[in-house]
């Protein structure tokens, strides 16, 4: 059946925004281990639960939008895996059974170092102009919603930590270099 | 399609399976008019249209992993032929459950599906007449389901041979090449 061209087009238009937010499903499949850690092993399901879904939002809507915002998104995944499972191994190797002060500092420590391994990358990698500013917004968020499941642990006191350490771990990287050319 | 557009193809489908919505236009003016004249090449008018609808549909909805490494051009007519092929087992499958294609309902002849046929039939001859005789003489043997004159194997290959034949007769003499 013939139809007009502007019909077909919205039509494929369609299709295309469809096939990005499938698209996006392989990278929400990383998170889901993730989740599932956070829940077993933390101990606060309702708050592993709420930033997992906050986490899959911001991968689904970055992965849909694409270009900066996608790859940002892939970045911070790998920037949050510190803070992810530092927190984890010190609770259950170094302080079995009590309480845990190790916990809120593992989670500083893996966020900043988390933070500058993403301002590094963002600085030799990603061009400046409008594209760097979504790239780090979006792998900004996305690492510090996977720190979270990890510091969830720790309580709030470790995840405002951690996302002070992914910060202050990324802004300096990001802005010394930039001072010094 | 030449160098310069096959090369801009490249470019938007790369840009667009990145995210970049502003590549779509260019992309569907590009695409458009190349899977309708692809999907015309292999089947009737009607079927052609709807087949090379759904060749561009499925195009864009897979346009967001589309492998820029990937030529573009092979990877959106590998979806159109596709496309064709599932449309022609469809109308295969028509036929088989004997849905009717030349008689109306009251079971005599639509006359313009008649005149249509008599006019396939027409411009098959036409084209074997511009083949050379045994070429034509083993499509008709083909046709016929006669006995074939040598062995198997020679004789298939013989038919394969004749037919790409014809196909490039039928093409050359109905101005699509």
């Amino acid at each position: 059946m013939a139809v007009s061209e502007a019909v077909l087009s919205a039509r494929a238009r369609r299709a295309y925004e469809r096939g990005r937010l499938l698209s996006a499903l392989p990278t929400v499949a990383l998170a889901v281990p993730m989740v599932g850690l956070s829940v077993v092993l933390c101990d606060r399901p309702t708050a592993s639960m709420g930033c997992g879904l906050a986490l899959v939002a911001v991968l689904v809507a970055a992965s849909w939008r694409g270009r900066p915002y996608a790859r940002g998104a892939r970045a911070g995944l790998v920037a949050g895996l510190g803070p992810l499972l530092l927190p984890m191994a010190t609770c259950f190797h170094l302080c079995m059974g009590g309480v845990c002060l190790l916990a809120p500092t593992a989670c500083v420590v893996a966020a900043l170092l988390g933070g500058a391994a993403l301002g590094l990358y963002a600085r030799h990698r990603i061009p400046g102009g409008p594209d760097a500013g979504g790239y780090l917004m979006a792998a900004i968020a996305v690492a510090a919603l996977v720190g979270s499941l990890g510091c969830v642990i720790a309580g709030v006191s470790g995840i405002v930590g951690m996302v002070v350490g992914l910060a202050l771990g990324t802004v300096p990287v990001l802005w010394w270099p930039a001072r010094a050319s | 399609m030449d160098r310069a557009r096959r090369e801009a193809l490249q470019g938007d489908l790369a840009r667009l399976a990145d995210g970049d919505r502003d590549a779509f236009h260019p992309v569907f003016v590009c695409l458009w008019p190349l899977l309708r004249g692809f999907a015309s090449r292999y089947l009737p008018a009607g079927d052609a249209e709807d087949a090379a609808q759904e060749a561009l549909v499925k195009v864009f909805a897979r346009a967001a992993v589309f492998d820029a490494r990937r030529d573009a051009l092979h990877w959106t007519l590998g979806i159109a032929a596709y496309e064709i092929k599932t449309v022609r087992r469809r109308r295969q499958r028509r036929r088989e459950d004997g849905e009717p294609c030349v008689e109306t309902g009251d079971g005599r002849a639509d006359p313009e599906a008649l005149a249509m046929a008599r006019e396939r039939e027409q411009a098959v001859e036409a084209a074997l007449a511009l083949l050379e005789p045994t070429d034509a003489a083993t499509l008709r043997a083909y046709a016929a389901g006669d006995p074939p004159p040598l062995s198997g194997a020679t004789f298939r290959k013989r038919v394969q041979r004749a037919l790409a034949r014809l196909r490039l007769a039928w093409r050359i003499d109905h101005g699509r090449q």
